[in-house]
């Protein structure tokens, strides 16, 4: 197993073994990811091999910032890249969603713990919640929670505003909430 | 702005943060091939670059110190062209008259023996009678034709005779063999005795070369210096492989050779030969007539002994070639008018709402991808370095056929885009993805070709050769797309050494 600063000449110099280990190493946690952002695996893998590309060209890059991470690198390109395929997507795509933009901030519901629920839902299943979201819904909150944006930077990104960005994670928290307590009771009246 | 905390963030986030979907081996193969095609990446390229300039310049320093060497010692060597040497009391009853018919070859047959560019050393010497002599030498200009000498009577017919020095008290005008590329014996026999039938050697001592020994020596004759009659005994110091029938020469005077192009190398037998040059060739692949003529200007070196040729270059190459983009867009479908908002006004005189549709014009575009392609024009920019070997089949005057075997290295180095865009009209272009040009990376061939040259003067030379390369490190596009690695090429050169 080669060291990440071996990994990254080798990468470079475009060595086979290097390249095999690159993909091997971080292709998993980048796929997953990437579905998390494309909601299928067909679109996540075509994202993946996009952004591996975008990595090869611009590992030299990284090579000036010596003290960034190199896995966290990776995962921002990874992201940049299905933000990009998600807004051609959008263009070439002729739904027109009809929900107007609120421009308000409803007030927030009572929190529920969902501690007690995580062992009893399989990681599959919560993919599969969030992949079921409408891709704005999705791209927010993936942006908000997993990547760390501000709503002020997702607004810049999506070029949406600043409470479109807040309403959006609203949404998806309260859709999400709907089908974790839709999935316990499935597998409640099961047993 | 402080982030706000939600258990659903926190539930999710910890349920996802580590998942890990094992990719497909589709997509890892796809990946891996497509990852091998990229350019590679790093300080290679300035190392390479840094490399190449000082083997160019150390070719460059190398050739113009060992001219320098060379061209020095031909000249040194030629400064004796005054007489020097002198005989002693014997000599001088050897040497004949010089319009007494000694030693002259008859003119049967006169061939044209290819000799390399031979260095004719005949020192003329004007004995001091009262000093011993200790060599007999008699020198004529060098002609730059190897092959063309002077006759006796002035004329152009073969090769003169080099004088052999000899013991001191010896007179001995033999005939050296002059420089040729083959080792016949028998020709070699038959052009010196050519060669020294158009030689007169004058020598200041009035003695003949001894009639027993005319069929042996050849004294040649010597400019304004008297010959006693021949009679006199002149031993015989000629090899087996310079000895010559006894025929008179023709005159008495060496006329001098006509030398417009002195030599700058030595061609001396058994050196190595080193001439440096600037070349600009023009290549033309055959049997693709799209592609596009390399032009190259280059600086190299070619090394020669006898008929074998070594020759290395590094040159500054330049051709134009396409290179292509595929477009991803869609299809315009046309435009309608969209409605924005409507309005309503209360109409009191009669009741009811009175609408105001607010519409604006919209385009429409189909959602199906299409494909197109379209290609640039480029031009490109390679380092070439070919690696030669050769064998002269055949010289003759101004002429001479090599064939020649080796590798040629070409680095890519950049490429400049051409005019050119895309039109799209009024379809919407999703992307554009740039297909990377075949030319775009380093290219490496092995080849053998067959090179037909041919003097201008003593500098420039111009040659055609055509060529079969074979191409070494053919990328998988390369593989899919030509038919052969074996490519026919002509490539036409114009050459000047220094």
């Amino acid at each position: 197993m080669l060291s990440e600063s071996a990994l990254i000449k080798g990468v470079q110099k475009r060595n086979r073994e290097a390249l095999e280990e690159l993909h091997d190493r971080y292709a998993p946690a980048l796929l997953g990811l990437c579905m998390r952002y494309c909601g299928n695996r067909t679109d996540a893998e075509d994202v993946l091999h996009d952004a591996f590309i975008k990595i090869l060209m611009s590992v030299g890059k990284f090579m000036e910032r010596p003290n960034s991470s190199f896995e966290g690198w990776l995962k921002r390109i990874a992201v940049n890249t299905a933000l990009n395929f998600l807004r051609d997507k959008t263009k070439m795509s002729r739904v027109v969603e009809l929900e107007p933009v609120q421009e308000w901030i409803p007030e927030e519901e009572e929190e529920t713990s969902l501690a007690a629920f995580a062992g009893r839902l399989e990681k599959d299943e919560i993919m599969a919640m969030i992949c079921e979201l409408p891709h704005g819904y999705r791209t927010v909150f993936n942006m908000y929670v997993f990547e760390d944006f501000s709503h002020k930077e997702i607004a810049e990104a999506l070029n949406c505003s600043e409470n479109t960005s807040k309403t959006q994670l609203f949404k998806a928290r309260a859709m999400l909430q709907k089908k974790i307590t839709e999935v316990l009771s499935k597998q409640s009246v099961s047993k | 702005m402080k982030r706000d905390s939600h258990p659903i963030d926190d539930f999710f986030r910890e349920s996802l943060k580590d998942t890990k979907v094992t990719p497909s081996a589709q997509s890892r193969i796809h990946f891996l091939e497509e990852a091998a095609l990229l350019p590679r990446q790093g300080g290679f390229k300035g190392f390479r670059w840094n490399n190449l300039l000082g083997v160019a310049g150390l070719l460059i320093v190398t050739g113009i110190m060992t001219y320098v060497f060379l061209a020095g010692k031909t000249y040194r060597s030629s400064d004796t062209v005054s007489a020097t040497v002198v005989e002693n009391s014997s000599i001088q009853s050897q040497i004949p008259a010089p319009n007494t018919p000694q030693a002259t070859l008859p003119a049967t047959e006169t061939t044209q023996i290819p000799v390399e560019s031979p260095e004719k050393q005949v020192n003329t010497s004007v004995p001091n009678p009262n000093k011993p002599s200790t060599s007999y030498t008699q020198h004529i200009q060098p002609s730059v034709n190897p092959s063309v000498t002077l006759t006796p009577n002035g004329s152009r017919k073969t090769e003169p005779a080099q004088i052999q020095k000899t013991d001191p008290g010896q007179t001995v005008a033999s005939v050296e063999p002059p420089i040729m590329p083959f080792t016949d014996k028998e020709k070699v026999n038959k052009a010196t005795k050519e060669i020294a039938a158009n030689v007169q050697v004058n020598t200041a001592s009035p003695n003949a070369i001894p009639k027993e020994n005319q069929n042996e020596t050849l004294p040649g004759s010597i400019e304004d210096k008297p010959m006693t009659a021949p009679g006199n005994d002149v031993p015989a110091t000629s090899s087996s492989s310079t000895s010559v029938p006894s025929t008179p020469p023709a005159s008495s005077s060496v006329p001098a050779p006509q030398t417009n192009f002195p030599k700058l190398n030595d061609p001396v037998k058994n050196k190595i030969n080193l001439q440096p040059y600037f070349e600009y060739s023009l290549d033309n692949q055959l049997n693709s007539p799209g592609t596009k003529p390399v032009h190259t200007l280059s600086l190299g070196g070619q090394l020669q002994k006898g008929r074998f040729i070594f020759s290395v270059g590094a040159g500054y190459a330049m051709t134009n070639g396409f290179h292509s983009y595929q477009v991803e867009y869609n299809d315009y479908l046309g435009r309608y008018k969209k409605l924005d908002s409507i309005t309503f006004a209360w109409d009191q005189n009669h009741y009811h709402l009175l609408p105001s549709y607010y519409m604006s014009e919209t385009s429409v575009w189909d959602s199906l991808l299409k494909l197109d392609s379209y290609s640039i024009e480029n031009r490109y920019s390679l380092l070439k370095m070919p690696v030669k070997i050769g064998y002269q089949v055949y010289t003759k005057g101004w002429f001479s056929l090599s064939v020649n075997t080796g590798a040629e290295f070409n680095f890519f180095i950049d490429s400049k885009q051409g005019s050119g865009e895309y039109s799209a009209g009024q379809k919407k272009v999703i992307q554009i993805h740039d297909v990377k040009s075949d030319l775009e990376r380093n290219r490496h061939y092995l080849l053998f070709d067959l090179s037909a040259a041919c003097n201008l003067n003593r500098r420039i030379s111009i040659a055609v050769e055509p060529q079969m390369k074979y191409f070494l490190n053919p990328s998988e596009t390369d593989s899919k797309e030509i038919k052969s690695l074996l490519t026919p090429w002509i490539r036409t050169t114009l050459k000047i050494k220094f």
